[in-house]
């Protein structure tokens, strides 16, 4: 029992049910039917998908503050693919075959997420830095392309991706797990999702142990950035329809979801596993404000106060094993 | 010679800037050069330089504030909110004293410094996630004070601070230039500002050497919260009205100014002097661009294209 304890990820779990029955109490538990849970979970999935790629490029010590930037550029270059309002579409009037929209999709996000990989990685710019531009740079393009408007009368077979059910589960609920159960699958049964973790935990013994640190830097870019092509596919097909507020604020909720889940800010620490837990503590706490009639504004207040008090966790937790040692 | 002058970073800096300037003054047809002009892009520098300094301070200790614009905001609708005798915004009720609300809004920018600092200096949290949370808090806070993030009807008494002039001289342009001068002082005149690049070279050789780590680190968050109050200061008293537009972006637009004035983000190198050059190359950029009526599309664009080239620049040059 004690050893569960000190599990940190059980500790999220407890974390997590304990704020399900609370909110459920306070809410007395309409927030949690099955229609309710479904909602959160829809939720949680366009963030959770995000937060795989901010995961890996966290896990080698960078950030990625690009993702609405980049998850924004695409979803619009795919929407005015997409719409049949031939003053909105940039390919002269007819909308493109879906599986043609959803490719450029994500065509556009993993290149971005490579001209992030190549700047950190063979500019040595700070990654804060380097996705600092290309969110601006993302942003621009996206309004450009845009011209600023809601983009609608996207394909209906689109909505196939975001709408359908499988087995009366939401496909977006299914996507996010399968892509969880993926990283998982890479993290900790492949060479690359070790050489991740190496080059995280000291990026010098990496190098010399033969790990291609600059190669490893740019895949998780590159997968960042497929990811949030991904996640923006998924709201895309889900709400048909974009503007250039679509995913913003992503990046905050992503690390947050990836900060509470345990994964040192330092790089090299931390599982798939608690950032899918802090990815579903986030969205119980948003649907769980939401439902009391808390305003946006509270919300944020709020999660910000979560956010912090995650991160003292594990403060609190490298005191005890300082205790323990000494 | 030539190479000489170029390897000294801030010469890079001026150039940059002269260049930016020499350029938006050519496209324009000389529009940009007018005083006016001059004195605008200034003005709107000021409140970002004023922060800029403080976010300089937290880089140089190897940290990084996030929380600027969330804090802005705090103290910007607190302030206004109580200076204000329109009814429907008022805290109070009735119109509080600038003399009692400016000190206010400085307490509040460094209370929240102060608590940033505590959390990254004594319980260690990276300083990122830190004041991630406390943005959130003060933007959720600021819509709080007044439920609609704006605040109109300010008294005239404080118009001075934003729009006064001296010798036709605006006034936000001193203060900026008076904290820019201070923040020099701090940093290379006193000993605090010795123990600042100390600590942001290496803690822990800073650390053997007497100097008391923790209490620079929550000095300097504090320092920065104080600077972000006066920012508040002169961003309401230039229209008269609290907006949350006032603050946004802050955060970016400062550690970007930071970075171009080539503060290492790992701490310990950098100069105050870079990052007045840094705050006036994104002022004439912003200023320029829309100028030219290049829309925030395009500034964006030109913006972070600029940002991650100059850095990349730096990078290149010391490697």
């Amino acid at each position: 029992m004690i050893r569960l304890l000190s599990n940190d990820n059980f500790l999220r779990f407890l974390v997590l049910v304990a704020m399900i029955v609370v909110f459920g109490l306070l809410t007395g538990g309409t927030t949690y039917s099955p229609r309710g849970i479904v909602n959160i979970l829809l939720q949680a999935s366009v963030t959770g998908i995000a937060a795989i790629g901010q995961t890996f490029v966290m896990l080698t010590g960078g950030i990625d503050i690009s993702l609405y930037g980049i998850g924004v550029l695409a979803s619009v270059v795919g929407a005015s693919m997409l719409t049949s309002r031939w003053d909105l579409n940039i390919v002269g009037g007819d909308p493109v075959p879906v599986i043609v929209g959803v490719a450029a999709i994500i065509a556009v996000a993993v290149a971005m997420g490579t001209v992030n990989g190549l700047i950190v990685s063979r500019l040595k710019v700070p990654s804060l830095i380097a996705t600092l531009g290309t969110w601006q740079v993302g942003y621009g393009l996206a309004q450009l392309v845009g011209g600023g408007y809601t983009i609608t009368d996207l394909s209906p077979q689109l909505s196939v991706l975001g709408q359908s059910k499988i087995l009366g589960v939401p496909v977006p609920i299914i996507e996010m797990f399968v892509l969880f159960a993926i990283a998982w699958y890479v993290l900790h049964q492949t060479r690359f999702g070790r050489a991740v973790y190496a080059v995280g935990g000291d990026p010098a013994a990496a190098y010399l142990s033969g790990i291609k640190v600059s190669r490893i830097v740019l895949l998780v870019f590159v997968i960042s950035g497929l990811m949030i092509g991904l996640a923006a596919v998924s709201i895309e097909a889900r709400m048909m329809a974009v503007s250039v507020r679509t995913l913003a604020g992503i990046q905050v909720d992503s690390i947050a979801a990836v900060a509470i889940g345990g994964v040192s800010l330092y790089g090299g620490r931390g599982s798939i596993l608690g950032v899918l837990l802090g990815v579903l503590i986030l969205a119980v706490i948003d649907s769980g404000l939401g439902a009391l009639g808390a305003s946006t504004e509270l919300q944020n207040t709020v999660k910000g106060a979560i956010i912090i008090l995650a991160v003292s966790m594990e403060f609190f937790r490298r005191k005890r094993q300082t205790r323990i040692m000494a | 010679m030539a190479l000489a002058l170029i390897r000294r970073d801030n010469a890079v800096r001026i150039m940059i800037l002269v260049a930016l300037v020499v350029a938006f003054a050519i496209a324009s047809k000389g529009i940009t050069l007018v005083p006016d002009n001059i004195a605008n892009v200034l003005v709107q520098s000021a409140i970002r330089g004023v922060a800029a300094c403080g976010q300089a301070l937290v880089v140089l200790t190897a940290g990084l504030d996030l929380s600027v614009s969330g804090i802005v905001a705090v103290s910007l609708m607190a302030g206004g909110a109580l200076l204000t005798d329109n009814p429907q915004y008022s805290m109070l009720g009735f119109s509080l004293t600038p003399l009692l609300v400016i000190p206010i809004m400085l307490l509040i920018g460094t209370g929240f410094g102060l608590a940033n600092g505590i959390l990254v200096a004594r319980l260690r949290l990276p300083a990122i996630i830190v004041t991630l949370g406390t943005w959130q808090i003060g933007i959720g806070l600021a819509y709080q004070v007044t439920g609609s993030g704006f605040v109109d009807r300010l008294p005239d008494t404080i118009a001075f601070i934003g729009q006064g002039e001296i010798l036709a001289i605006p006034f936000p342009i001193f203060v900026f230039f008076a904290v820019v001068a201070a923040t020099w002082y701090l940093l290379h005149q006193t000993r605090l500002g010795m123990e600042i690049y100390a600590v942001g070279g290496n803690p822990r050789t800073a650390f053997i050497s007497g100097v008391r780590v923790e209490r620079v680190r929550i000095i300097v968050f504090a320092i920065a919260g104080f600077l972000y109050g006066i920012g508040a200061v002169i961003a309401m008293s230039r229209h008269l009205t609290s907006t949350m537009t006032q603050a946004a972006g802050l955060e970016l637009s400062t550690i970007a100014a930071v970075a171009i004035g080539g503060v290492s983000l790992a701490g310990g190198k950098g100069t105050i002097f870079g990052v007045l050059l840094g705050v006036l190359i994104i002022g004439v950029l912003d200023n320029g661009l829309s100028v030219m009526g290049v829309g925030p599309a395009g500034t964006a664009i030109t913006k972070g294209a600029i940002i991650v080239a100059a850095v990349a620049v730096d990078v290149f040059r010391k490697t």
